[in-house]
């Protein structure tokens, strides 16, 4: 059996805006094992992207008990919660995401600066990123001047040159047309065949189906699981 | 009209809406506006606007130079001023005027400030009385000269405005002296003066005494009478003078008349100052433009959106123009009014704190010319600021707008940090103008005058009465007022000393920094180089017991006592800088010198060395003095110096005792003296303080706006750095590096730009170079911690940006 790299007890995430409480969670019980591919699917408020936020130390559950790798990571302190990021999660969003002032290169670099890396093994590590999603030749080139399915892809490999434990996306195919959309799709497939645990937010029951195992959320809650936990 | 109200509403309650950005551009214009008015208003009525004498452009003033010593503007003594000048054929009138203090007894005795004037002067200035006449020749000479007038204001004030004055009698000096006119309204020469009286000369003053040199002559030119010509014609004069008498005018003096506009007289000491400060207060006004227009710019690329959403629902370009301006307007009006209140306030404020020695001060009015003149540089900075949105909006990119994946490159970036780093730079000029002044001034404190400044209170004595007449005032005259002067003086110090807590008393005839007399003798012993003139120095007149209560301290020989008086050898004494000069190195007691005067043929022998007094002031070398005993030779006044916890009033109490019907005048501690000596360097400092103080406020708000604009700008973008792993404290440092960035490129430049302009203010500067590296190191440091608690806030901010933003879509 598979190690345990995640696992939520009882989470649940309280909104206090203007007197109003919104519950966003309520008794989250979600094991994560290495090497699972798990998709979370639901409807628009739902909580989908709460969930992923706290799974990926974004932001903080304000009830029950959050270990990764068998570690409590509630009680960190900002500075450690981004060391933690840094090091063990990487990020895919829905909007790409990449800074507009640095180049294709640097926007992958920069988690890798964040960690303190040496120049030369972040120069790897990038062109190795890069050719995994098949954009190493635009490396030179600023965000502005790829399509959207070619920044997604460049955000892909960002969230990968870390080597992190976890890849977090939410929606990474929300704004790309059906073929951009397929080419990212069958770019995570790829990392998940090689070994990557990947939490993924979709509404495309279609790509859902891509992932080992679904978790389907309705107003803050568990309503469904299906496929196994053990992968 | 309609839809201008329609706009002009929309344009309040849009500014309404972001109150943070409204107050920091009002507050900026206004201080920008307020500063440059109130100083350009001292400067236009110090330097530019009209005297207030009858056509000016008619009016020179006459003085005196000697080439030889590299003197200028000296003064003329009676048989010129009287004789020589009254005729001159290109002056249609002339006068001559010497400031004066006289006892004024009305219930009780008052020293007021006197002009005392020879017939001619207020002919020459254009001035008639309101009332009664002007002062004839014959009033010029002692007998007639019992008469005086009375300026407008002391006429309301000490009389109630009473018609019937003229010929009405004060007691001025304890002579009865009968009013003759009224003077107009306004009229000042060099200050506020209650009377004017005549010079009052002997006959034998106005055919002889050529070497009393102590009038100054104002003249009013014929119709068409150049300048040029009258300087050449006043040198032909001069060359006559010279001629026929050779005794009074030695070729080494190199005497001849000089010949100036009468606005020299007045601005000659003020205008570089003024300029300075002028300058600064410019700077402010830019800084506080590219203050607003950075304000602006950062809103109009919030905006850009707005517009761009206007334009494409088919908002006209003039349309949005239109309320772009309009806009513009109501926050340039705001800034003009609050600026106008600011201005007003700060000028009765620089007026208060304004030293006596700037002319006319009282007379300042907000200028109209210069209000104007600031509204419309910032009225104009505004609209074009205001403006370049609506011509942005025109050229936004509809593709990459549409193209929202990339986030960061903000629109203008560099024009703002252009303008902040420009700001800075200017702010560090100021800030180092300022910074040298201050340690000038710190110097200057600092500076040992030579006595022990605190602990010891000072009074004046200037007996003015009948019984005290000095008659020409010479040294060593013979009159009964020299023997009264020495009794009052004496008495003055006896009872001075008496007073419960004097430690010593003494008494000096002007206390330092004030100067003494100039006076020309011969020194026995000391050997002239040939055509050399004999030496002229600073002559004081000191009681016995004075050294020791100003601490000043005695090197060699010995103190005066009460010994020597009018019956014992003439006695002397010299401060070590006459030492330095005359004898260096040498034993000086016993030496002999004689005054050269037509009536001194007296030996004075020096009998004590003291040390140097800062006689000339704390930012001179101490001069060689000499001091003789004025109880042998009475001056015509005394400063009476008592050491020990006395009080002003007791002191004077103490002293107006010995006689009442003399005033006791200024009494006040002895560091007050000095500080009214500084008072002519704090004011400037102040003022340029305030300026710089203002400058770094600005750019503190520059650096601050621009910062919390980036950081609003890259929310997303930080919120990705953060949730990609970039630790709190990374995020301030990277922002903190953005702006400190900016801002030293912007202190690099200021400070390059300050050293360049040292020489501006060398002259102004004291103990210290205008490259001063510790003046450098201070205020690129305090611009440095002013930069970092500036843009600390906003960076401080964004590291508490919620990563979250950076997930979820717009
Ligand atoms: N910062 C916040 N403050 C208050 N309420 C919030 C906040 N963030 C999310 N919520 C609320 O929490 C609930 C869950 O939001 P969430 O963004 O997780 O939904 P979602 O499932 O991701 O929806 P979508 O499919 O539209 O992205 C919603 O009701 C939302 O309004
Ligand atoms: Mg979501």
């Amino acid at each position: 059996m598979a190690e345990t790299l995640i696992e939520l007890q009882n989470v649940e995430k309280v909104f206090l805006t203007d007197e109003v409480e919104t519950h966003a969670l309520s008794n989250i019980h979600l094991t994560v094992k290495k090497g699972e591919w798990l998709a979370i699917v639901g409807p628009s408020g739902s909580g989908k992207t709460t969930l992923l936020a706290i799974l990926g130390l974004l932001d903080t559950a304000t009830g029950g008990s959050f270990m990764i790798d068998g570690k409590p990571v509630r009680d960190l302190s900002p500075a450690d919660r981004a060391h933690v990021r840094n090091k063990h999660i990487g990020f895919i969003f829905q909007s790409f995401n990449l800074i507009g002032d640095l180049t294709v290169f640097e926007n992958v670099e920069l988690p890798l600066t964040y960690r303190g890396m040496a120049p030369a093994e972040r120069k790897k590590r990038v062109e190795e990123a890069l050719n995994r999603v098949g954009m190493s030749h635009r490396s030179r080139h600023m965000p502005g001047q790829l399509s959207g399915g070619q920044q997604q892809r460049v955000a892909v490999a960002r969230a990968v040159a870390g080597d992190p434990l976890i890849l977090l996306a939410d929606e990474p195919t929300g704004n790309l047309d059906s073929k951009n959309g397929q080419a990212v799709m069958k770019l995570l497939s790829e990392l998940h065949q090689a070994g990557s645990t990947l939490i993924m937010v979709t509404h495309d029951p279609a790509y859902a189906r891509l992932a080992t195992r679904t978790v389907s959320l309705f107003d803050g809650r568990i309503v469904e699981e299906t496929g196994s936990s053990a992968a | 009209m309609e839809t201008f109200i329609k706009d002009l509403r929309f344009a309040v309650r849009g500014l309404r809406r972001t109150p943070g950005f409204t107050i920091a551009a009002v507050l900026a214009l206004s201080l920008g506006i307020g500063a440059t008015t109130a100083i350009f208003s001292v400067f236009h009525a110090v330097l530019l606007r009209s005297l207030g004498f009858g056509d000016e452009q008619r009016l020179v003033w006459v003085t005196a130079e000697q080439r030889g010593y590299g003197w200028k503007h000296g003064g003329l003594s009676p048989p010129e001023v009287v004789t020589d000048l009254r005729t001159f054929p290109l002056f249609e009138a002339s006068g001559g005027v010497t400031r004066q203090t006289a006892s004024l007894f009305t219930d009780r005795a008052e020293r007021v400030d006197i002009l005392a004037v020879t017939s001619g002067f207020f002919e020459a200035l254009g001035v008639q009385p309101t009332f009664g006449r002007t002062f004839t020749p014959a009033e010029d000479l002692k007998g007639n000269d019992a008469v005086v007038l009375v300026s407008a204001s002391a006429w309301r004030r000490r009389f109630g405005a009473d018609p019937s004055v003229v010929g009405r009698s004060i007691t001025l000096d304890g002579r009865p002296h009968q009013i003759i006119g009224v003077l107009p309204e306004g009229f000042s020469y060099d200050g506020q003066r209650d009377f004017y009286r005549p010079i009052g000369f002997s006959q034998e003053q106005v055919s002889n005494a050529r070497g009393y040199r102590f009038i100054e002559v104002v003249a009013r030119l014929k119709p068409g009478v150049t300048l040029e010509t009258t300087r050449k014609e006043l040198s032909a004069l001069a060359a006559r003078i010279v001629q026929d008498h050779p005794n009074n005018y030695p070729k080494e003096f190199g005497w001849g008349l000089l010949a100036d506009p009468i606005r020299d007289r007045f601005t000659s000491t003020t205008r570089e100052p003024l300029l300075v400060l002028l300058g600064a207060v410019l700077l402010v006004l830019l800084i506080a433009c590219a203050n607003v227009a950075n304000l602006l710019l950062a809103r109009s690329a919030q905006r850009g959106r707005e517009f761009a959403v206007r334009a494409a629902i088919g908002a006209s370009r003039a349309r949005i123009i239109r309320q772009l301006l309009t806009e513009g307007l109501v926050m340039a009006a705001a800034g003009a009014t609050l600026g106008v209140m600011l201005a007003m306030w700060s000028l009765s404020a620089l007026l208060a704190s304004a030293p006596r020695q700037i002319r006319d001060l009282a007379n300042v009015r907000l200028s109209a010319l210069v209000l104007a003149f600031s509204i419309a540089l910032t009225g104009v900075t505004t609209l074009i600021f205001a403006l370049l949105p609506a011509l942005r909006a025109s050229k936004v990119d509809l593709v990459s707008s549409l193209k929202d994946g990339a986030h960061g490159s903000a629109h203008g970036g560099r024009l703002r940090s252009f303008l902040v780093a420009a700001q800075v730079a200017i702010s560090i000029f100021l800030l180092a103008g300022a910074g040298l002044m201050l340690r000038s001034f710190g110097r200057l404190v600092s500076v040992s005058p030579g006595f022990e400044v605190e602990g010891a209170m000072t009074a004046v004595l200037a007996p003015a009465g009948p019984t005290y007449d000095m008659g020409d005032g010479d040294v060593g005259g013979t009159l009964p007022g020299y023997a009264a002067r020495r009794r009052y003086f004496a008495d003055a110090i006896r009872a001075a000393s008496a007073l419960p807590g004097a430690q010593a008393a003494g008494g000096i005839d002007r206390v330092p920094t004030v100067r003494g007399w100039g006076q020309t003798y011969f020194i026995e012993g000391f050997e002239l180089r040939p055509g050399e003139p004999n030496p002229t120095d600073e002559m004081r007149f000191v009681m016995p017991g004075y050294f020791a209560a100003m601490r000043q301290p005695l090197i060699t020989g010995r103190d005066f006592t009460a010994a020597d008086d009018a019956k014992a050898g003439p006695v002397v004494i010299v401060n070590q800088a006459w030492v330095r000069r005359y004898f260096p190195g040498r034993d000086v007691i016993g030496k002999r010198f004689r005054l050269d005067e037509l009536n001194q043929t007296r030996w004075r022998t020096i009998v004590g060395v003291v040390g140097d007094a800062k006689d000339a002031g704390l930012d001179k070398p101490a001069p060689p003095v000499f001091y003789l005993s004025a109880l042998q030779d009475p001056p015509d006044r005394l400063t009476v110096v008592v050491r020990g916890n006395v009080s002003a009033a007791a002191l004077r109490e103490a002293l107006a005792a010995v006689d009442p019907s003399e005033p006791v005048d200024q009494v006040r501690p002895l560091e007050d003296v000095l500080a009214t000596a500084l008072a002519v360097r704090r004011f400037p400092l102040q003022l340029l303080g305030v300026f710089a103080a203002l400058a770094l406020l600005l750019s503190a708000l520059g650096i601050y706006g621009v910062t919390s604009y980036a950081v609003a700008q890259r929310t997303r973008e930080i919120g990705l750095r953060i949730a990609v792993g970039a630790s709190p404290a990374g995020v301030v440092r990277m922002v903190l590096a953005g702006s400190l960035r900016v801002v030293g490129a912007g202190l690099l430049a200021g400070a390059a730009g300050a050293l360049a302009g040292g020489r501006l203010i060398a002259a102004q500067l004291y103990g210290t170079t205008p490259y001063d590296p510790l003046t450098y190191a201070a205020i690129c440091i305090v611009l440095g911690l002013v930069a970092v608690v500036a843009s600390g806030v906003p960076a401080l901010r964004a590291a508490r940006i919620d990563p979250m933003d950076a997930l979820r879509t717009e």
